[in-house]
């Protein structure tokens, strides 16, 4: 009886142990996002109309890309207004 | 885009060959103003609903939900075609602008 209480007695005690140390590991970390990966070369550019703005202000039309076609074209996708670069 | 402005001859060339969009998901109002501010020679578009810069895999969500386009440049060339990507655009880096009035006059050549 006096085994039986001693391992008895163990178990509780490791039982004690084992709960804290367990709650203690850190969360993992959430999984970033995944980097968006842009068009490649060689890829037709899709199409797009959307609301334009010059330093004259406001455009009266959206510009459509397609309407561009027979010129070079520069997209520059950036972060902000206000920002640099 | 300061460097849009003060070089744009430079980095463009012909203005009647090449168009120069920059895009960003701001209301197309502070697009303006903040051209009309700084002068800038580029036509502003507003993709306020992040559509097409998830189309050219240009946005990132941020962890507080709000979406962003990265500084990702295409050429197109006049047949439509992507011709050069740069992905990221390294704004500081001075031979970015070197490889992008390369890459403008590579495109635009028959």
């Amino acid at each position: 009886m006096r085994i039986v209480g001693k391992v008895f007695s163990g178990v509780l005690l490791a039982g004690l142990v084992a709960v804290p140390v367990g709650a203690q590991q850190p969360a993992p970390a959430p999984a970033a996002p995944p980097a968006p990966t842009p068009l490649a070369v060689g890829t037709m550019a899709p199409d797009f109309t959307l609301p334009a703005s010059t330093m004259a202000g406001l455009s009266a039309k959206p510009v459509r890309l397609g309407d561009y076609r027979g010129k070079t074209v520069v997209l520059a996708f950036f972060f902000r207004a206000r920002t640099k670069g | 885009m300061d460097a849009y402005r003060d070089q744009y001859a430079q980095l463009f060339g012909d203005t009647s060959k090449v168009k120069v969009f920059a895009i960003s998901v701001d209301p197309d109002t502070m697009q303006a103003a903040w051209a009309k501010e700084k002068g800038y020679p580029v036509t502003f578009l507003s993709d306020s609903a992040a559509v097409v810069g998830t189309k050219y895999g240009s946005i990132r969500a941020l962890s507080s939900g709000l979406v962003l386009d990265n500084r990702t440049l295409f050429v197109i060339d006049p047949s439509g075609k992507i011709a050069h990507v740069m992905a990221p655009f390294r704004e500081v880096d001075p031979t970015a602008y070197t490889e992008l009035a390369e890459a403008v006059k590579r495109a635009s050549s028959p």
